[in-house]
């Protein structure tokens, strides 16, 4: 086990340089001068060559690249455009907002899912699954801006049951926070609940598939037995390689959720950044994101060894 | 002495939209108690569809139309779905053919046979682990208790097999049923199977239904033997007589098709012309008339019933034998 | 042809495939169909409430016809999509066909490359792209375009390889066959079938892209009417006359419902089983 995770270790290293790579020419692959686009139009070629100099755009790609990497082995992303202020605390302090929204939609999402899936995939052909089929493609296919809207104009304008936006954090008052995170959260949950659903449909049909299915029903086992051991055990590994996916498509969706919120996490900075033209932060934010991305991707398959040794062979 | 098992004029269709695939057509045999019995037929002759029968697990769109299956004084065609779980594994066991397939492979083989063990007794955990080791090192796999919990990709087809049977066991069952259980293994290994389940039938005093196509094994093992073509029973007797008196075509086609050790070396291995008919669109008459060398009129026009032609000795055949005599 | 025929059995891919068709009709024949000039301001009729007389979906903010904007935005949002997602398989499937047929250094290097564009959320990729060149309507369909091509790569070099391990090139190759005859005759049938999926399914998203963007602020320029760009006029005015993007949105909600519909019907007709695999 652990050396399959040695292995699939290795596999990541080139993946992470490929993506500093990528990510560091991004600046370089504009259109025209980077800097004339950061500074503005209307400043002087004098002006921005002094930028140019001060941000070390001047040196060449090599030295810059190094420099960047040596950076950010030490936790330095680079500092913003117009302030000059090092992106890795901004990051720092905006990241467990985005934590808490991915977070509590994955539970929403894998709450609402998993089950739905799970007896669609056993109630196969019946209405019941047709009527799931047909409901999860809707939900896969509403926008969140769109459901987000919907639930503020019925839970606040409405109702007023719930605010439209804000944040508190955890930390300084839990009942607030949670007022807040429900909306954003079950937004997102929702949407990205199908996806999980179909998943897991997918994943328990094909086991049902399988003869070993109907060897147990032959032993004379318990259908609880048959069902928990057999079925859901089995699908199982399926699910927790999607797992990795899903998260990853929460990551994306939340920002466009942060957005309808006002929800201050990592999302809104990034939109702010390509609004503003700060490239550097466009660039870190980018990296962090698909880093995780890599890293629970990476955590999935580790997981999914765990569960099918037969994947440890490779 | 009453039979273990008996079936009587089981029927079982498939029913595909307009058409209806008529897989088992009239099925009937016993088994007594401890007898090995033969089940030979072609593939797609209707022996995998009776099993499946037996122990209700016919898959949709199939259904049984007609028969009945007695099994210790109880119609288990009439048993609900609870009763029906509780026969088996524990008086009704199977050995399938592919074991690789039979095993889950998520989970450690040992619990897999002890979890036969945990549905049928009262054993604990604990109880039904070891049981499930003693039981594995018994049908010869070495170091059981390590290997108990492997899983199934970790071992080889002959191996697989074993833990497969070592489950069918698990509860001393008064029959099993072993379908193919030998094919796409080794010829040593085949020899290691057949002995295990001899061995089952010695010590747990174990009834065995062995479904092969592969004629020679079959009579090598068995006290009787039934032979199926197209979804009914054509003969059907000790194994003795069919070897020295077969009574139908097909039964005479299927020995001579063995080929034999020693002797002269022969030109051409002799083979039955001609195809089973379509189970969807069958012959009015005797299903085996139009590849039959003694086909009569009667033979096309009328479907044979099966008969006693000598005590025990059941065949489905207008009288091929009785001209010759 | 044999699918349409099948499509036909599958009424749900069937309603899709319609909603599509009159969509499209809907884009093609825009500037004839709407009720309104879509770009003419009126001061004086702003934010009509739906239902209001001649504007069955009310006004926006400068007065102008909703109802008559979301069928024009129609074009700007399905020709952004169509032809990001056309960019994305053109790239992705030659990409990755070749990749998989000459393997070595190049497959290495090209895998890797949509590995790492496949680990990046789309959605940024996308904001990446359109920051870097601007919010005109080829920056739109370019940045769809790179997001999605990861994907088409993916897709058309696990078939390659699945078909490669199967042997039956190296029995072409055997035979004497150029590589462009096996392409042709090996090659592009298995994974025709996947491909159309594949240009189905993404079109759904790739529309949802766009309006995502546009809420953003990304899309393309006003006074242009995009799906995307109306979602983000209506941001501001939204507490106090939310039917504008409300009524866009539900524009979009359908648009996507029906490539999805269509994809999943595709899906299903096509090779359910090989299709999940590659997943």
């Amino acid at each position: 086990m652990f050396r399959y995770a040695i292995r699939r270790l290795a596999t990541l290293i080139p993946l992470v340089i490929g993506l500093s790579v990528v990510v560091f020419l991004y600046i370089h692959m504009m259109p025209g001068d980077p800097v004339q686009a950061m500074v503005g139009r209307y400043a002087s070629p004098k002006l921005v060559d002094q930028i140019r100099h001060e941000l070390g755009l001047d040196r060449p790609l090599q030295v810059q690249f190094a420099d960047w990497v040596t950076g950010l082995l030490h936790g330095d992303l680079g500092i913003t455009l117009r302030s000059r202020q090092p992106i890795t605390p901004i990051l720092i302090g905006r990241i467990p907002a985005t934590l808490e929204l991915a977070g509590a939609a994955f539970l929403i999402s894998v709450v609402v899912g998993i089950p739905s899936g799970f007896v669609a995939g056993l109630m196969k052909d019946t209405k019941f699954d047709y009527i799931f089929s047909v409901v999860a493609l809707a939900g896969l296919s509403t926008p969140t801006f769109w459901s987000g809207y919907l639930l503020v104009l019925l839970l606040s304008l409405r109702w007023g049951l719930l605010p439209s936006s804000g944040y508190v954090p955890l930390t300084e008052d839990l009942k607030q926070n949670l007022i807040y995170l429900i909306m954003p959260a079950f937004t997102l949950g929702i949407a990205r609940a199908p996806y999980i659903a179909k998943m897991t449909r997918t994943a328990v049909v094909e086991t049902l598939q399988e003869p070993f299915v109907e060897f147990s029903r032959a032993k004379g086992l318990r259908k609880q037995r048959i069902l928990l051991r057999y079925v859901w055990r089995h699908a199982l590994p399926s699910i927790a390689v999607v797992l990795g996916l899903h998260i990853a498509g929460l990551l994306g969706g939340s920002i466009i959720v942060e957005e309808l919120f006002n929800w201050p996490g990592t999302g809104r900075l990034v939109v702010g950044a390509v609004l503003e033209r700060d490239y550097f932060m466009v660039q870190a934010t980018i990296l962090i994101y698909a880093v995780i991305v890599i890293l629970i991707n990476f955590l999935a398959e580790i997981v999914h060894a765990w569960l099918d040794p037969r994947v440890r062979l490779h | 002495m009453e039979p273990l098992l008996q079936v009587k004029n089981l029927c079982a269709y498939f029913f595909m939209g307009s058409s209806i695939l008529k897989a088992v057509d009239g099925v009937s045999f016993e088994i007594q108690p401890g007898q090995i019995v033969g089940l030979v037929g072609e593939s797609g002759c209707g022996k995998t569809t009776a099993i499946q029968c037996v122990l209700r697990l016919l898959p949709s769109p199939g259904r049984i139309v007609e028969g009945e299956i007695w099994f210790d004084d109880k119609d288990l065609l009439t048993l609900s779905p609870e009763e029906m779980r509780q026969i088996r594994g524990r008086h009704i066991s199977v050995v399938l053919q592919d074991a690789m397939a039979a095993l889950n492979p998520v989970i450690p083989v040992g619990e897999q046979v002890a979890d036969i063990r945990l549905a049928h007794t009262t054993d604990s955990n604990r109880a039904a682990w070891e049981k499930a080791v003693e039981l594995m090192g018994k049908t010869g796999i070495p170091r059981a208790i390590e290997r108990a919990r492997y899983h199934a990709h970790e071992f080889s087809g002959g191996m697989q097999q074993r833990i497969v049977i070592a489950t069918a066991l698990a509860c001393n069952p008064e029959l099993i049923i072993a379908d193919e259980p030998t094919t796409g293994l080794d010829v040593t290994i085949q020899e290691q199977i057949l002995s295990l389940l001899l061995k089952a039938r010695e010590q747990m005093g174990s009834a065995i239904l062995y479904i092969s196509h592969d004629f020679a094994t079959v009579v090598s093992i068995c006290d009787r033997i039934i032979i199926m073509y197209a979804g009914e029973v054509v003969e059907s007797a000790p194994t003795k007589e069919i070897l020295t008196n077969p009574m139908h075509p097909y039964t005479e086609g299927l020995i001579n098709s063995i080929p034999p050790l020693g002797g002269t070396p022969m030109e051409f291995l002799p083979a039955i012309p001609g195809l089973p008919p379509n189970p969807v669109d069958l012959p009015p008459g005797c299903r085996f008339a139009p590849r039959c060398a003694h086909a009569k009129e009667e033979c096309l026009a009328q479907r044979p019933q099966l008969v006693a032609r000598t005590p025990g000795h059941y065949v489905r055949c207008f009288s091929y034998k009785e001209e010759m005599n | 042809m044999e699918l349409i025929r099948r499509l036909r059995t599958n009424t749900l891919a069937f309603v899709g495939a319609i909603a599509i068709v009159i969509i499209l009709l809907m884009a093609i024949l825009a500037p004839v169909i709407t009720p309104h000039d879509p770009n003419e301001v009126n001061t004086a009729d702003r934010f009509l409430p739906p239902g209001s007389e001649g504007y069955m979906l009310g006004t926006d903010l400068l007065g102008r016809d909703v109802l008559s904007r979301i069928i024009l935005g129609s074009r700007v949002s399905l020709l952004v999509a169509g032809v990001g997602v056309g960019m994305a398989m053109v790239i992705g499937v030659t990409f990755g066909v070749i990749a998989a047929f000459w393997a070595g250094w190049f497959e290495i290097i090209v895998m890797q490359i949509a590995d790492v564009l496949y680990a990046v959320p789309t959605l940024m990729i996308a904001l990446g792209v359109v920051g870097l060149f601007g919010r005109s309507v080829n920056a739109v369909m370019f940045a769809i375009g790179v997001a999605y091509s990861p994907l088409f790569a993916r897709v058309c070099h696990s078939a390659v390889v699945s078909i490669r391990e199967l042997g039956f090139v190296e029995a072409s190759r055997a035979m004497g066959a150029s590589h462009l005859r096996i392409l042709w005759k090996d090659v592009m049938p298995n994974i025709l079938p996947l491909i159309m999926v594949q240009v189905t399914v993404s079109l759904s998203w790739a529309i949802l892209q766009e309006a995502g963007l546009g809420f953003l602020g990304m899309s393309v320029a006003p006074p242009t009417p995009s799906w995307g760009t109306m979602l983000n006029e209506g941001r501001e005015y939204f507490y106090s006359a939310p039917t504008m993007p409300l009524f866009t949105g539900l524009m979009v909600l359908i648009a996507v419902f029906s490539f999805n519909l269509l994809g999943d019907g595709l899906r299903d007709i096509l090779d359910p089983r090989a299709w999940e695999r590659l997943r």
